[in-house]
């Protein structure tokens, strides 16, 4: 009887779990419905009532409210398209988002990019987040012939493939270590720093490597001389010793690639052995975890960090109000470049006044929006280069000053001046 | 490389603070091995759940750091004694392998019942004790880890009166040396088992009290500490508790010193090179001569 009663359990989980991996996989079947779409969408133009245009990001699974964040952004974007009128070289013609959910994984995003293309007739796909997912999503993308604007995912290889329907509008990975150095060289003007030496303090994972890698690349070109780097493994017990062989090596400055767990432990080391008065600069890690601020209090006033997008951004508050009345958050990096891309899209189908992908793709090519309300970017023009690339994306270099990331470069979006102390 | 006395002199010193906490997590881990010969694979998931305790009392509860051992050391015999009577009694007499598997299960369920419940969030602490820091020299001292290596040491020495003073703690020193003699001359061993389970599982909560101001708690906290407490115990010689002891200070110290010298992960191959050197050379650990 034991025996049967623990069959049966077994036999209840089994199924319990087929029901709901079976939940799990249905939004890629339920869209079969409505296949025909596909003939109608292409080609005529003045009939066109409805613009399909597919989005892919994660929306279920471990990154659905980073998924989230992105489709908010975006859909803020149509709807204000929308609004104000359509795409009026069409004749007032509204753009329907579908969306596609990767659910974090790289078959599935292909998958989804397969059937918003074929079953849903998009013109157009925007996405994806992770650069795991958008390298694969993208080259499926290139294949069927349909573009595919990257809002967000920044490995360095999606555009460097040569692909001719892949356009990135957020920076490349390497340009976080680029703008960190260009930001060291720009303390001499800003702040009256004049660095010489910077020491390098990373944990030693791919992200922290890679990163360090760009770091003494841009380095080396800007003429600033590297005097130590230290790597460390990010799950070390205590880090006091790391940060005291940055100490005895005497940096003007100091570049860090990090985790949370890790830049807590070097945050207060740095305060415990007085190296306030050296500027800590961060690559986006840890430090840009809303954690690191309220766990560490005053410790972590002066830290400089990387931000794609901030509230507190000269013209933001805009952007961000609109996007709080809506969602109830802040908006993050994510959203503002999800949102840049709606109006990349609505801006190339303006001017191609076609849903032909082919136009669209040429169209999205010759992209060019001036700073304004449509375009939120800390730059004064945003374009793609022949790779598929904005070149101007820069980030935002944040210091925390009273508890809050404030954005102290590029210094005409500045909201606050740098502050060092002696 | 950048190398100067004062670097020496900073990783001897958080060396040896560091590793006196080494000590702590690691005596209970072998008083379990010496009394019931079981080796606890989820010993440093135990002291996750401990540091999650003392951190919600902390930052929720607004409680001294201190004071919270007040809660985890009950707590932490608690749920010792707990998990002990409801899976690690039934199996003590299996094989070894059943023993493993059972504890490295215990280990996996605690760590992923603490990403559902807890969240993957890193979480810190911020306490009166976090920023107090002085200077000896140019070697910075941090007053939270100071305290708790003094308390390592507070609470290991009594844990060692204990086991040699008390009735109690000789039953259970009794019981680990012959069972079959201890049971002979009246010991309840069984009760005798519990309680050393519990006061193993305790010493960590004692552990996550005096690591939480100057410490993160996250639910994998406990892989790193849990293996550092493996290769203590087996350097000091398993069931030895002076042992155990010294060699936390010896970890301490080569993980910092490696820090110094070697860059990155490398310092961790130093301590497990140490590691695999002992059992090559001594496999009853460094102290472990007397033992069986």
């Amino acid at each position: 009887m034991k025996h049967n009663l623990k069959f049966t359990l077994l036999a209840l989980l089994i199924v319990m779990s087929v029901i709901l991996s079976a939940c799990g996989s249905t939004p890629t079947q339920a869209p079969a419905t409505q296949a025909p779409a596909e003939t109608e969408a292409p080609t005529e133009a003045p009939a066109v009532q409805t613009i399909k245009v597919g989005a892919l990001y994660p929306l279920t699974g471990d990154l659905a409210k980073l998924g989230e964040e992105n489709k908010d952004g975006l859909q803020l974007a149509i709807d204000e398209v929308n609004a104000a009128g359509g795409i009026t070289s069409m004749g007032g013609a509204q753009i329907e988002l579908v969306w596609g959910d990767s659910q974090g994984k790289p078959e599935i995003g292909i998958s989804e990019v397969t059937r918003l293309v074929e079953q849903e007739g998009v013109v157009a796909i925007i996405g994806a987040y992770q650069s795991g997912v958008t390298t694969p999503a993208t080259q499926e993308a290139e294949r069927l012939g349909v573009p595919f604007i990257v809002s967000m995912a920044v490995s360095d290889k999606i555009t460097e493939r040569g692909f001719k329907y892949t356009f990135r509008i957020c920076p490349k990975a390497s340009w976080y270590a680029k703008d960190q150095v260009t930001f060291v060289k720009d303390l001499k003007d800003l702040a009256g720093l004049d660095v010489k030496k910077v020491a390098l303090l990373h944990e030693d994972t791919d992200f922290g490597e890679s990163t360090a890698a760009g770091q003494k690349k841009y380095l080396e070109e800007a003429g600033i001389e590297m005097v130590l780097e230290v790597k460390y493994s990010a799950s070390a017990a205590d880090l006091t010793t790391e940060v005291a062989k940055v100490k005895a090596a005497n940096p003007d400055a100091v570049l860090t690639v990090t985790y949370l767990n890790d830049s807590v432990l070097i945050a207060r080391a740095r305060e415990a052995l007085g190296m306030t008065n050296i500027p800590f600069i961060d690559a986006a890690g840890g430090t840009v975890d809303p954690e690191f601020i309220k766990q560490l209090g005053p410790t972590a006033e002066g830290w400089f960090t990387e931000i794609e997008f901030t509230k507190y951004a000269a013209g933001a508050d805009v952007l961000n109000n609109a996007y709080k009345a809506k969602f109830g958050d802040d908006i993050t990096g994510n959203g503002a470049y999800a949102y840049q891309a709606g109006y990349v899209i609505a801006d190339a189908l303006e001017r191609a006044a076609s849903t032909d992908r082919d136009a669209v793709r040429d169209a999205i090519a010759e992209t060019d929006m001036p700073s304004g309300p449509k375009m939120v970017l800390p730059t004064d023009r945003i374009f793609f280069g022949d790779d598929g690339q904005n070149p101007n994306a820069p980030l935002f270099i944040v210091q925390v000053q009273n508890g809050e990331l404030i954005p102290v470069w590029p210094g005409a979006y500045a909201a606050a001046p740098i502050q060092l102390s002696q | 490389m950048v190398f100067s006395f004062e670097l020496l002199g900073q990783a001897l010193v958080t060396g040896i603070l560091i590793g006196g906490i080494f000590a702590l997590i690691s005596v209970g881990l072998s008083l379990i091995w010496g009394v019931m010969r079981i080796i606890n694979f989820a010993h440093g998931e135990f002291l996750m759940l401990a540091m999650y305790i003392a951190y919600f009392l902390v930052a929720k509860g607004g409680w001294d750091p201190y004071l919270t051992i007040l809660v985890t050391a009950p707590a932490l015999f608690l749920i010792g004694v707990l998990i002990f009577q409801s899976t690690i009694r039934p199996i003590l007499k299996d094989p070894p392998m059943n023993q493993i598997m059972l504890t490295v299960g215990l280990s996996l369920i605690l760590q992923n019942l603490a990403l559902v419940f807890f969240k993957a969030d890193v979480l810190t602490a911020n306490t009166a004790y976090t920023r107090l820091n002085f200077f000896l020299g140019g070697v910075v001292v941090r007053g939270s880890q100071l305290i708790a290596f003094l308390g390592s040491g507070l609470a290991a020495y009594l844990l060692y009166w204990f086991l040699q003073k008390t009735e109690t703690g000789r039953a259970i020193r009794a019981a680990s040396i012959n069972r079959d003699a201890a049971t002979l001359v009246g010991i309840n061993v069984r009760n005798t088992y519990l309680l050393a389970f519990g006061i193993g599982s305790a010493s960590l909560g004692v552990a996550a009290s005096l690591m939480i101001p100057f410490y993160y708690t996250s639910p994998t906290v406990g892989l790193f500490f849990g293996l550092i407490a493996y290769v203590v115990v087996v350097l000091g010689g398993l069931g030895n508790f002076p042992g155990a002891l010294v060699a936390g200070l010896i970890i301490g110290l080569t993980e910092s010193i490696g820090a110094s010298l070697l860059p990155g992960s490398l310092a961790r191959v130093l301590t497990f090179s140490i590691f695999i050197i002992v059992l090559l050379l001594r496999p009853q650990g460094i102290f472990g001569g007397k033992q069986k």
